[in-house]
């Protein structure tokens, strides 16, 4: 368990996942936007 | 989240039976389903091979049509990369890791169950497209329009089947570095973390930021097939290149994706075996951290023959040419650490040292397909294939076949047999020689890549390459056979299961508990 108890490593690990969706939409949407544009 | 909740609800208890495996949030269990499930794609896509390689055993047609011996190449890379080398590293994290850190459990473990029960589906709608009108996809792994446009009716099944592998990937890399960045024991700082999981979690950033791009390419192709778009239809104002370079993006780091979980598997076998601390921790760390750095930034290596600016080839050459470096590093501390160690050979150590040395050689053509005016003489022949086979097959299947043989004594409680397991390592390390050493000859010579005949000159090579690979492929029932008999019985395995084995996962007893660590362990 890492500091700060139960919830807030709770909090971390979805705060950790909702970065990394980010980023992979990111890539995603990013790649063909920038196609369509170029 | 397991690791929140294994304070208030008792989780040794789950179903049994068929249940137990397709409704399991459990790590070790999702861990065997990805192992095994990378051991029958295995040999599925070493069926494939044997077919291509039983059709270039002589000069002319012998036994299929061209159209299926180009389905054939094409799925065997697809099989081979998406549904067994990267499904058996997860299947290795999700095992090790948890145990390795000290955690319970992975940190999203119902979505692990997903991201393990998309692959069976993707894979079966794969391989479906084999008996459909116009065939299965036969433009080759890498799928360039307007080639792969042709296709039958296979096509938006391929393209939805590589969809769901990405997506398979992208959750179980967020998982991974879930785990890692919050789940680890106190004390374990990162600097302490066994290097398997350094290098996965550098492996898991490389799939977040590279997988989508390959969703991107092919969703491109979709539309540029179904709804008129022209991204890669010149006609239309679009570009066929500009698919390879995104499509290289994507594929360079995935050569990385490959190749970075051996580099921690060996890291980890190779001080067990050698009685030494691996030397040089943390420029092993640093690296990796720059060979994945580098990965993004070489991409048109592959395509130095489309036709670039000078200034483009000259780059591409030196950058790639520079990864030799941070490799360079970790091959000179592998053999320091071996260096005066008090060594053995047991059957992960002959691998691991198989690894080193094949891996080599495959690192070293790859350095010289990496000049560019040599490489206008050895693209897209036998060449290319003898490389990347080198860096493939001894490279990252050794290294899984180490792993497996060292964490098996863990994972079941019991000894394989070490006869049968040094057998299969000496068959493997000389069939795997006799069948891709003489590619580089017949790339030398100027055989192409992905043709069902060629000429004359080239037989006794490719007789000997089609021995080798016959040979290797029954080699590797040696490894079901030990693998199925030390899960039901064998010498029962001590908790540190091999003398010189440092690390959380060896403090467990063997085999480990449902939930690994329910009490966090402290780490000094």
């Amino acid at each position: 368990m890492t500091a700060g108890g139960p919830d807030k490593q709770r909090k971390r690990v979805y705060l950790t996942v909702a970065l990394l969706v980010l980023i992979a939409l990111g890539f995603y949407v990013g790649f063909i936007v920038f196609m369509s544009m170029s | 989240m397991s690791a929140v909740l294994m304070d208030e609800v008792p989780h040794e208890e789950h179903p049994t039976g068929i249940k137990r495996w397709i409704f399991t949030t459990n790590h070790k269990d999702i861990g065997t389903l990805y192992l095994l499930f990378a051991l029958m794609m295995f040999f599925v896509g070493g069926v494939m091979a044997l077919i291509i390689r039983a059709e270039l055993f002589q000069p002319g047609l012998q036994f299929v049509e061209p159209q299926f011996f180009n389905s054939m190449t094409t799925l065997h890379a697809l099989v081979m990369i998406f549904g067994v080398v990267m499904p058996a590293f997860t299947g290795l994290a999700n095992w090790m890791i948890p145990m390795m850190v000290g955690a319970p459990d992975m940190a999203l473990p119902r979505m692990n169950n997903w991201s393990f029960w998309i692959l069976p589906f993707a894979f079966t709608m794969l391989l479906s497209t084999l008996f459909m009108p116009g065939g299965g996809p036969a433009g080759g792994w890498t799928l360039y329009p307007p080639l792969v446009l042709q296709t039958g009716d296979a096509f938006p099944f391929v393209i939805f089947a590589i969809h769901m592998m990405g997506i398979s990937s992208i959750m179980g890399a967020i998982n991974v570095i879930a785990t890692i960045l919050n789940m680890r024991a106190p004390g374990m700082t990162m600097m302490k973390m066994p290097l398997f999981v350094w290098t996965w979690l550098i492996t898991a950033y490389l799939l977040i930021a590279t997988m989508p791009v390959l969703a991107g390419a092919v969703t491109m192709l979709l539309t540029d097939k179904f709804f008129g778009t022209s991204f890669f239809n010149a006609a239309g104002g679009g570009d066929p290149v500009m698919f390879q370079h995104i499509f290289w993006f994507f594929g360079h780091p995935e050569v990385y994706i490959l190749i970075l979980p051996a580099f921690g598997v060996v890291s980890s076998i190779i001080p067990t075996f050698a009685r030494k601390p691996l030397f040089g921790y943390s420029s092993m760390v640093y690296a990796t951290a720059s060979i994945a750095f580098l990965s993004f930034i070489v991409w048109a290596h592959h395509m130095f023959t489309v036709g670039m600016p000078l200034a483009g080839e000259m780059f591409f050459m030196l950058t790639t040419m520079l990864i030799a470096v941070p490799t360079g590093v970790k091959v000179f501390n592998w053999v320091a650490t071996m260096w005066r160690g008090s060594l053995t050979f047991e059957t992960p150590m002959l691998f691991a040292i198989g690894f080193v040395v094949l891996f080599t050689i495959g690192g070293f053509s790859g350095l010289m397909l990496a000049m560019t005016p040599i490489d206008f003489q050895y693209h897209d022949t036998y060449f290319v294939v003898a490389h990347f086979h080198y860096v493939l097959v001894p490279g990252a299947v050794f290294s899984i076949i180490a792993a497996v043989y060292y964490w098996l004594p863990k994972w079941t409680g019991h000894m394989y047999n070490e006869t049968v397991g040094k057998w299969h390592f000496w068959l493997s390390a000389i069939f795997v020689n006799v069948t891709f050493f003489p590619m580089h000859f017949l790339g030398l010579a100027g055989m192409p890549r992905r043709i069902p005949d060629y000429a004359l000159q080239f037989t006794d090579f490719n007789m000997l390459a089609t021995i080798g690979a016959f040979g290797f492929g029954f080699s590797q029932l040696l490894f079901v056979y030990v693998v199925w008999q030390c899960a039901r019985s064998g010498k029962k395995a001590s908790d540190q299961v091999w003398e010189g084995a440092h690390g959380l996962e060896w403090t467990l007893p063997s085999p480990p508990p449902y939930h690994s660590f329910t009490t966090a362990p402290e780490v000094k």
